[in-house]
């Protein structure tokens, strides 16, 4: 059950990580690529558990 | 300790004058604390250190992900028509206006306490019952008022509370502890709130509502199956915790967006809706990061601790008064940003009242910030005008009298209670 949970988490920071990139790249004013871009980074560091 | 001073004066000064540049762009906020995460410390001769900067975030990254998976839910369920659906029964049961308003406020509040954050209510439910109370014929200052006390009713109302978490989970610097037990408390700060505001203040607001003309949405009571079975999940998740398995708020969500991309009033893309969710909660997650950030470089240029040493034998009273009534004071005063940035050092100092004390201390110093989030005097991010822009029509400012506030008051008096009271019973 647990290791079915820690690759559920992996599969969805993973997920978001991937919403928020994409969101950087749709982002029609600075202030929400800047947000998404914030939230991205510790998502991709989470994802590839580097941290 | 001169090295303490110079870098909260640092601190202060790039906020500042963040603070007038930016008035009207709060969006750009959380950006700005994370410069001053970098540019306090720096300024102050104590290095560049943009590893605190990064590490930080981390102390809210699993609340930060509840809040985003609840945000795709929210979305899906906002576009597939179910808050549609269920806002339109709502207003068209024949009820007293008191258990309508309450019915009203319990149903745009749901965002809100799916995601922790009042402007995922605002965004959704709150735009779309106001939209629909204007059709039957409201003001749009009742209106709004509904809608914005709905919204921020949601946010305090379990199971989760965005200010709540940011205090919570910021007392132990990137070594988080869970946001967990707190349900109760929460549900004893919020429900009050949303019963007495509806016994009071429905006939008032509801009492010339007449019929909409606009024709029902199609939809059948089995849209409602994704949310019915993320609240049972939800409450098995906080009080069966012993008998089931542990299933994390990302999961259950994720159950009921699977769900909700099945059973819907009306067929949409729920990859449109995974896209958009995380714009609802955008801003507080994006603030929580930002908050975790200067809190991580406070924690380690030895602000935080120096401050502790300072305030160590100050009553634990004063601990918790000062530091809410500040951020009380500078989120109402120059917008809620700002108090989420004090609110990097805030947690600390409650903490040093006793671990023991802090906990709830640290709920309600989280719901005083949320409450601030009601109104302000400089800042423009508060959820009536979020409401008031988002709706079509009239664009002069919007005048909402002071009763609107009521059901803030109840929160914050009922917050200073469970915070000043040992109620600590309440964590389950």
């Amino acid at each position: 059950m647990i290791n079915v949970l820690f690759i559920l988490y992996r599969v969805i920071a993973g997920l978001l990580a991937l919403v928020a990139l994409v969101n950087i790249l749709r982002a029609k004013s600075l202030e929400k690529a800047l947000n998404h871009a914030i939230l991205f980074v510790p998502l991709l560091l989470r994802t590839l558990l580097i941290k | 300790m001169t090295e303490t001073y110079l870098i909260l004066a640092m601190a202060a000064v790039v906020l500042a004058v963040a603070a007038l540049l930016l008035r009207k762009r709060e969006g750009f906020m959380p950006a700005v604390i994370i410069l001053v995460a970098l540019a306090a410390p720096f300024l102050s001769n104590q290095g560049f250190r943009p590893r605190e900067v990064v590490e930080g975030t981390f102390a809210y990254l699993d609340v930060a992900m509840w809040m985003l998976m609840g945000g795709l839910l929210v979305a899906l369920l906002y576009q597939n028509g179910t808050f549609e659906y269920l806002l339109n029964k709502c207003l068209n049961r024949k009820l007293s206006n008191q258990l309508k308003l309450m019915g009203l406020l319990f149903w745009i509040g749901v965002p809100g306490m799916l995601t922790g954050s009042a402007l995922a209510s605002a965004a959704t439910t709150g735009v779309l019952a106001a939209r629909m109370l204007k059709r039957r014929g409201l003001p749009r200052a009742k209106a709004v008022e509904i809608a914005a006390a709905g919204s921020f009713l949601g946010m305090v109302l379990p199971p989760l509370c965005a200010p709540a978490m940011l205090m919570v989970l910021g007392r132990a610097g990137s070594y988080n502890p869970s946001f967990e037990g707190y349900f109760v408390p929460l549900l004893a700060a919020g429900l009050p709130a949303l019963i007495v505001y509806g016994l009071t203040c429905g006939q008032h607001l509801l009492g010339e509502m007449g019929h909409d003309t606009q024709e029902a949405p199609a939809g059948s009571a089995a849209c409602l199956l994704p949310l019915a079975v993320v609240f049972v999940l939800v409450i098995a998740h906080n009080f069966l915790f012993m008998y089931l398995p542990f299933l994390w708020y990302p999961v259950i969500y994720l159950i009921g967006f699977l769900l909700a991309a099945v059973i819907a009033p009306r067929r949409v893309n729920p990859l449109t809706a995974a896209l958009e969710g995380p714009q609802t909660v955008l801003l507080p997650a994006a603030l929580m990061f930002a908050a975790g950030s200067l809190n991580e470089v406070f924690w380690l240029t030895g602000v935080t601790g120096n401050l502790s040493t300072i305030f160590v034998q100050a009553p634990d009273l004063w601990l918790f008064i000062i530091p809410v009534a500040a951020i009380f004071v500078l989120a109402r005063v120059l917008g809620q940003p700002f108090g989420w940035a004090l609110a990097a050092l805030a947690p600390t100092l409650i903490n040093g009242a006793g671990y023991q004390l802090s906990p709830l201390r640290l709920m309600a110093a989280g719901i005083i910030l949320a409450a601030a989030s009601y109104r302000s005097l400089l800042g423009t991010a508060t959820i009536p005008s979020a409401i008031h822009a988002r709706l079509e029509g009239d664009e002069e400012s919007l005048a909402l009298p002071v009763a609107s506030c009521v059901p803030v008051m109840i929160v914050v008096i009922l917050s200073l209670v469970i915070a000043l009271v040992p109620l600590d019973m309440l964590m389950i």
